[in-house]
């Protein structure tokens, strides 16, 4: 990906996959989708951003599928109990508010895909 | 204890000013500004010494800077880990050459980051080595050690690491006096 002059939609998978492959390799903990954390935006967004490909959706429109299901698993970890982190000492008590790990995740991925469909738009 | 907040969103850069402006003749800015250095640091010679964490709690973990203690510290906003960039950023800054010795303690937040930091300071040839400290015997039972929290036995760390370091040790050296003084705790 380092050699890549251009980012296509594939590149753009390539690099959407390297982050979540790297993120599982180094965390000690292995957060899955549930435990609250980062993971639960990532992992749903990004396998919406592959399935919208796979269907043979635009470069823009799998950006669009990748911010829906980012945007619905940050909402989602609201109600879940963090397991992982220092919220996790909390419990019960972690439940109503959203997982900020979530919400950090879900403002990069929507900036990062408004900004590429700001610029594929324009060009 | 009484606090004096002027903005909560500038509690951290009140903080790390203050302490720069109170401390001048030991601690030092660097280009990031969520990493403070002791002003002679990068040191030849010797090992660098680096921890990091949240703010909200000094003297962790600037106040541990200086001489034959730590070189730099990564800086985290309030009871958050300092970002992986901050502590690239600080290995940097405190590596002359013979290896960086990372001592923090174990929490979910600073585990990742320091992890992608070493990462990308190895893309720049730099090493770093860790220990990560574990005393705080609340936060878990014996059977699950590795799941404890690191608190005030960090200190000990990086005073007898520091140490080693001042005194000529190699990075293996610094690591193996930090991990016995670990294990002990």
């Amino acid at each position: 990906m380092h050699n890549k002059k251009q980012i296509d939609s594939i590149v753009f998978k390539d690099m959407l996959e390297a982050a979540v492959s790297e993120l599982s390799e180094i965390d000690l903990s292995k957060a899955k989708i549930g435990d609250k954390t980062m993971m639960d935006t990532l992992n749903p967004a990004i396998e919406a951003y592959k399935t919208a490909l796979n269907h043979g959706k635009s470069f823009i429109e799998a950006l669009e599928e990748m911010k829906i299901a980012a945007e619905k698993g940050k909402e989602s970890t609201k109600e879940l109990m963090a397991k992982v982190g220092r919220a996790s000492r909390l419990g019960e008590r972690s439940k109503g508010f959203l997982d900020v790990g979530a919400v950090s995740s879900w403002l990069i991925l929507k900036s990062m895909a408004d900004s590429i469909i700001r610029l594929l738009t324009n060009s | 204890m009484q606090r004096i907040i002027n903005n909560p969103n500038d509690v951290v850069d009140d903080m790390i000013n203050g302490f720069v402006k109170a401390h001048k003749d030991i601690i030092e800015k660097t280009e990031n500004n969520r990493v403070l250095k002791y002003k002679k640091t990068p040191i030849k010679n010797k090992v660098g010494i680096v921890t990091g964490g949240g703010s909200g709690h000094k003297p962790a973990f600037v106040g541990y800077i200086g001489e034959n203690m730590v070189d730099a510290v990564a800086i985290g906003e309030i009871f958050s880990s300092p970002t992986a960039k901050a502590f690239y950023d600080a290995f940097k800054t405190a590596d002359s050459g013979k290896g960086v010795a990372c001592l923090y303690g174990n929490y979910a937040g600073d585990n990742m980051n320091v992890k992608m930091a070493i990462k990308m300071a190895e893309k720049d040839g730099i090493i770093v080595k860790t220990v990560i400290a574990n005393d705080d015997v609340a936060s878990a039972p014996k059977e699950e050690k590795n799941k404890r929290r690191g608190v005030a036995g960090e200190v000990l760390m990086w005073k007898i690491a520091g140490a080693k370091a001042a005194l000529g040790g190699n990075l293996d050296e610094v690591i193996s006096v930090a991990q016995i003084k670990r294990d002990s705790a």
